[in-house]
């Protein structure tokens, strides 16, 4: 991803009474030397759907995280650009 | 008790009469104060210069004084506290007016674990859209507030889930106030499940019912006060309904096991183990039941009103 931005997982487990699967991403922003965290979102997929929808392939369930959780944290992205820089200054 | 004179009262003959008279006065007075004419009147307030009174005596009346001794072994904190104990003789019974705002606990672990309210109240509302065949559950990230006032920030969670099946109705029929189902095909349901009867003419037969019986693996009864009366067509929607849950402190949002009806049973069982529930999602084979699921602002089948529940 560009901007020194990467999509980490911080929790996967699967609950072993339903076979719900649950992952847990956050967004890690690096600036020079320091490194940003964005909120934690939680990706999850019943038993059915995941082996109906991903397979085996454990490559279509980082796309599916991926192509949500960019416009999950993408979605406000202006806003926080125009407004996040309001921050100190003078009205 | 006959009064004694320590000091007697010697006689001085030929001495003027007045002298003799305030002589007689001064004899009485040492001895008053001496006590020997009984208890020491004390006309005016006792003045020591901060001085002690040493060597007193066992208290006897009310209005008695009591010496060091017997105040540190009747009435001192070390004395006391035995008596003030639950098991004591002289438990305290009211220390706190629970329903005074003033007096109450502001970060207690009891309150804080206590169900909230309603998560209509919360603001948690679902966002489900149809994906990949199923549907796609959006709890938002937001705060949910506590019975204490605190509040916790939910981490927001997206879940892909599977759509409930829904069976052809090959016959309905009610006799009474009991309506037996046939369906085409097995439908898994038990007794005590939620079911939805949709499509059938007469309409009287449509709604979510709780199953009363199973008759056999394609035949169920539900209880409806219609009469005698037979209908046609319609299907049999199966209820999945999921309990997103909190616990404790944490703003972590779970998502439990599915289960067959909103029911007050099953909200119960839900929020065992500390869980509480924050959002219900209810999925028919078409989709989202969206009247049913979020802050609970529909009622329960066959039970007291989703929000009376939290």
């Amino acid at each position: 991803m560009a901007d020194g931005k990467k999509i980490m997982v911080v929790d996967s487990y699967v609950n072993a009474e339903s076979g719900h699967v649950n992952i847990t991403v956050q967004t890690v922003t690096t600036q020079g030397n320091q490194s940003f965290n964005g909120p934690k979102k939680t990706y999850g997929c019943d038993a059915n759907m995941y082996r109906s929808r991903f397979g085996s392939d454990i490559e279509n369930v980082k796309k599916w995280i991926k192509s949500q959780h960019l416009a999950y944290d993408g979605a406000h992205q202006d806003l926080m650009d125009a407004v996040g820089k309001l921050k100190g200054t003078e009205i | 008790m006959a009064v004694v004179n320590e000091l007697p009262k010697p006689m001085f003959p030929g001495m003027d009469p007045t002298f003799s008279l305030h002589y007689s006065e001064m004899i009485d007075a040492v001895n008053s104060l001496l006590g020997y004419r009984g208890d020491v009147a004390i006309k005016a307030p006792l003045d020591l210069g901060g001085n002690r009174i040493k060597n007193v005596g066992t208290a006897v009346e009310p209005s008695d004084a009591v010496s060091h001794a017997l105040a540190e072994a009747s009435y001192s904190a070390t004395a006391l506290q035995p008596k003030l104990e639950s098991t004591g003789s002289n438990p305290l019974k009211s220390v706190r007016r629970v329903n005074d705002p003033n007096q109450r606990e502001q970060s207690s672990s009891f309150l804080k674990d206590l169900l909230s309210t309603a998560p209509s109240a919360n603001q948690v509302i679902p966002l489900t859209t149809p994906s990949m065949g199923g549907i796609s559950v959006t709890i938002p990230a937001g705060l949910f507030t506590f019975a204490d006032r605190s509040s916790v920030y939910l981490q927001s969670r997206t879940d892909l889930l599977t759509l409930p099946t829904a069976t052809s109705i090959t016959s309905i029929s009610c006799v009474g106030n009991l309506v037996t189902v046939v369906t085409s095909a097995p439908t898994g349901v038990v007794a005590g499940q939620g079911v939805t009867i949709a499509g059938v003419s007469p309409a009287t037969f449509n709604g979510s019912f709780t199953v009363v019986s199973v008759l056999s693996s394609t035949s169920f009864t539900y209880q409806l006060d219609l009469g005698t009366v037979s209908g046609s067509g319609g299907r049999v929607e199966l209820l999945n309904v999921h309990y997103y849950t909190i616990t404790k402190r944490s703003g972590y949002v779970r998502l439990l096991p599915v289960v067959s009806g909103d029911t007050a049973a099953n909200r119960l069982q839900a929020c065992f183990d500390n869980f509480q529930i924050i959002a219900v999602v209810v999925l028919t084979s078409t989709g989202s039941n969206v009247a049913s699921s979020g802050g609970g602002g529909s009622a329960i089948v066959g039970s007291p009103t989703a929000g009376a529940m939290f």
